[in-house]
């Protein structure tokens, strides 16, 4: 017998459409440890956890639980194996208290048939004072915070008796707050003998909690380290294999005397007699990138469909310049100017399953270079998209292969691409860099600025604190669908502070927050 | 090799084929006293005699339009089974103007046809106009359709068109100035077939090569992305639902006008429901539904010979067919050798 839970030797796997996630990888992790692994995204870390739970099965190599040989053939047999996985979008049955939540599948029974709800209740209490999550088990789950959501999640997988847990970018969706207080309980885990896998590529936090550290780049491991021997700037070198610059005000230009390009006034929306947009008002200026932070949930997906057309308006109003786009359709708005990189890539961005020069061009297909009287113009449209596909260094064999053949971070600037493709006067951007290598967000951002800098007006929404305030001039913070804050000048606050009206404990006076619309 | 998805494709439909048929011989052994020759004749016979051969091609005309018709509204992602109503309603206004006098022997199928046309597209907008404007599920709407379409269709004939001389549902005699003329001697093959040639070779620009195809492909993979994009669904539901029926209608009368010379549809013919097998088993694709429609055609012939020639009944057609549709629309029949071939080549790099 050794101390380690679980060796993975040789594995490789690949995709049925040919995409290489992982090669040749070999990792242990030690019992009771906390052991992350990071990487960009597309590096290969979230298909090397579906296989240890399951999920997935290895095209080759072995996975060795215990000193012995596994196959799992599905998540009920890594569950039993004592292996738990929090993921990174949760699993939960919103009607059902938190009780039911953690016992789901594996129920205490009366006379063998029926659900025993006061034992469930009994049961989940004790586990949670066990492990110190503060949480009223009898309360449904919809009515909970995000934060409160994962611990039902981890609670889920300690009921499950799980030794190994595993951990999806936890920290994705928290606030620094809730972050920490995760922390704390999952040193706990450590000292009990639990053993935490911890997906991330937040370095800041890896190197904070971890024990250990495997790096992944490009489906291969780069080393597993002790955390006291390796430093953030080695990491970073060994992620993306050079230096990243993370201040983009030196490309900056200064842009005096601008007029207000984009200008949104009294947006209100209720969904079920519910409010989840409270009278936002705001302005962008030309060449101005306006930044809106927030815990996500709090209405800022619902004010970008509102703006973007694909959600019908209730009340409020919004312009280009002088021009009223409210009532405008989609394509009218997009023909007045605007243009809009959206959340979801995979659900709005992309079409899968047609080639990238048909994802290139879909705002813009009816322009008049890309047509003739009656059919496309081929040749335009195949020229187009070969100079976009250089100017926005995409990587793919060719314009012609299919767009779910390419990585996370070169689908998005496929949906870059097309977006500045359009000349617009006023851009959305909503979380433009989620989920991707650090590579293509860097460009992704440099493009930005360039097109700020080229006068457009950019709205930048995003629950990635870092990037609001990298590349935003200034900053709105939104809470439960109001804005609460307007931050003139970003280098006048800590994060520690953004974080407090991000959750509502502060929040500036009216006076203050007229700002928001340059008046 | 297998690691190309064209070529992947290519070789499941073949060895599905090729299951299919050593499947049915096994059939023929337990039921036939000749299997032997009963799998040869149904197999090879239709290439024998350009008789046989023209009954495949003729076979395959409505299937063909119908699968043409049907693989449209696929491609939108829009379940709609309503072609077959539409053959049926379009061949009793077919028989409703090929009775009618008229000297021209160009103009009167021209009209008929294109009329015909113009009635099969309409009548599809009421469906897609439910689509489009409240969401309907086109599934229940054009099952509907076809039993209404039914009921009317067959109510016009025995009201208005019905021959006074022939018993059962039957229009009057269609005007030989409405015929299509045969095009190749010995067989029956009609001007139908350069029809369908140039509806098939229209299709596959307007999907491919224009505007609107670009628009109807990509609101069929992504709605959400059609919609964000700025593209208009319920114009697009419409017009797609508009050409569907076009297609279906002109199917129609062009299989009455070539094939036939009255009306006797007493009950709703299935060829709508067999263009929606063409449509899956060519994969939406102009040419593929003409490959399918060929090969469904040649199977059916050869089963045909067979039954008219040996002990076995035409019934057992259905066997190959029932298994080719099997494993093609299998996502997972041969997927293990795709991936392995893939592994071997090690893979693609994305990075």
């Amino acid at each position: 017998m050794n101390d380690y839970i679980l060796q993975l030797t040789d594995i490789t796997k690949i995709y049925s459409n040919g995409v290489v996630a992982n090669r040749n990888i070999n990792v242990d992790f030690k019992k009771g440890e906390i052991h992350s692994v990071v990487g960009e995204n597309g590096a290969g870390k979230s298909t090397l956890m579906k296989m240890i739970f399951g999920i997935e099965s290895p095209s080759s190599g072995q996975i060795i639980h215990k000193g012995k040989e596994v196959a799992f053939s599905g998540s009920m047999e890594a569950i039993l194996s004592g292996i738990g996985m929090v993921h990174q979008h949760f699993m939960l049955i919103d009607d059902f208290t938190v009780a039911q939540n953690i016992v789901l599948g594996m129920e205490p029974k009366q006379k063998k048939v029926f659900l025993d709800k006061k034992a469930a209740i009994k049961v989940t209490k004790e586990l949670a004072q066990k492990y110190n999550f503060k949480l009223d088990v009898t309360k449904k789950v919809s009515g909970l915070t995000v934060g409160a959501k994962q611990k039902v999640e981890i609670l889920k997988t300690l009921y499950r008796d799980a030794e190994v847990i595993i951990l999806d970018e936890p920290t994705a969706v928290l606030t620094p707050q809730e972050t920490e207080a995760l922390f704390v309980n999952l040193k706990q885990f450590k000292e009990m003998g639990h053993t935490i896998i911890f997906i991330s590529h937040k370095l800041n936090e890896v190197k904070q909690i971890s024990d250990r550290i495997t790096i992944m780049q490009n489906g291969e491991s780069r080393g597993t380290f002790n955390n006291e021997d390796i430093t953030m700037e080695q990491m970073t070198e060994l992620i993306v294999g050079r230096k990243v610059s993370l201040f983009y005000d030196d490309l900056k230009e200064l842009k005096p005397e601008r007029s207000k390009a984009f200008e949104v006034r009294n947006l209100d929306l209720k969904v079920q007699d519910v409010p989840v947009l409270k009278d936002i008002s705001f302005a962008i200026r030309e060449g101005e990138i306006l930044g809106i932070a927030g815990v996500q949930e709090n209405g800022q997906s619902e004010l970008v469909q509102i703006l973007s057309g694909l959600l019908p308006a209730q009340g409020g109003s919004w312009k280009i310049f002088e021009e009223d786009i409210t009532k405008y359709s989609v394509d009218q708005k997009r023909h007045a100017g605007l243009a809009y990189i959206p959340e979801d890539r995979m659900k709005e961005g992309v079409a899968k399953g047609a080639n990238v020069s048909e994802n290139l061009i879909s705002t813009f297909f009816d322009r008049q270079d890309l047509n003739g009287k009656i059919l496309m113009n081929q040749k335009g449209v195949s020229s187009l998209a070969d100079s976009m596909i250089k100017m926005f260094s995409i990587k793919t064999k060719n314009a012609k292969s299919k767009i779910e053949s390419l990585s996370g971070g070169n689908i998005q600037k496929v949906v870059v691409a097309r977006e500045v493709n359009t000349q617009p006067k006023v851009m959305i951007a909503e979380q433009p860099t989620r989920g991707i290598d650090i590579g293509s967000a860097e460009f992704i951002h440099k493009k930005l600025i360039e097109m700020r800098n080229s006068n457009i007006a950019i709205l930048l929404v995003s629950a990635d604190l870092n990037e609001v305030m990298e590349v935003s001039d200034r900053l709105l913070v939104m809470y439960e669908g109001e804005i609460v804050a307007h931050i003139e000048n970003i280098k006048d606050i800590t994060e520690k502070e953004l974080g407090l009206y991000m959750l509502g404990v502060k929040r500036q006076d009216e006076e203050s927050l007229k700002g928001a619309y340059l008046c | 090799m297998l690691a190309n998805e064209k070529v992947f494709e290519a070789v499941k439909m073949i060895v599905s084929l090729a299951l299919a048929l050593l499947l049915t011989l096994v059939v023929l052994f337990i039921f036939s006293e000749t299997p032997m020759e009963s799998f040869q004749k149904m197999l090879f016979a239709p290439m024998t005699r350009v008789r046989y051969m023209g009954n495949v091609i003729e076979l395959m005309i409505p299937l063909a339009f119908a699968g043409l018709a049907t693989a449209l509204l696929f491609r939108t992602k829009l379940f709609n089974l309503g072609t077959e109503g539409i053959f049926y309603f379009c061949g009793v206004v077919t028989a409703a103007i090929a009775t009618q006098t008229m000297s021209n022997s160009f103009i009167h199928p021209v009209i008929t046809i294109i009329v015909s046309g113009l009635v099969g597209g309409c009548i599809a907008l009421i469906p897609g106009f439910f689509k489009a404007k409240y969401d309907t599920n086109e599934l229940v709407t054009s099952l509907m359709m076809n039993a209404i379409l039914f009921g009317l269709g067959l109510f016009v004939i025995k009201r208005f068109l019905q021959a006074s001389d022939v018993p059962g549902v039957a229009s009057n005699l269609f005007e030989q100035t409405a015929r299509l003329p045969i095009i190749i001697p010995q067989t029956r093959i009609h001007v139908g077939f350069i029809i369908l040639i140039v509806t098939t070779i229209a299709v596959h620009v307007m999907l491919f090569h224009t505007k609107l195809g670009y628009a109807i492909r990509m609101t069929g993979l992504n709605k959400n992305f059609a919609k964000y994009s700025g593209m208009n669904a319920f114009y697009l539901f419409l017009v797609v639902h508009f050409m569907s029926g076009f297609i279906g209608g002109i199917g129609s009368s062009v299989e009455l006008l070539g094939m036939y010379n009255r009306f006797q549809w007493s009950a709703l013919p299935g060829l709508g429901f067999t263009g929606a097998l063409m449509a899956m088993l060519g994969k939406n694709n102009p040419f593929g539904v003409i490959a399918a429609a060929f090969a469904m055609s040649y199977l059916r012939t050869g089963a045909d010979i067979m039954a008219r020639t040996t002990d076995v009944p035409v019934e057992i057609v259905a066997v190959v067919e029932a298994v080719v549709v099997l494993f093609v629309s299998s996502q997972y029949f041969l997927r293990k050798y795709h991936e392995r071939a893939l592994i071997k080549k090690g893979g693609e790099r994305v990075e």
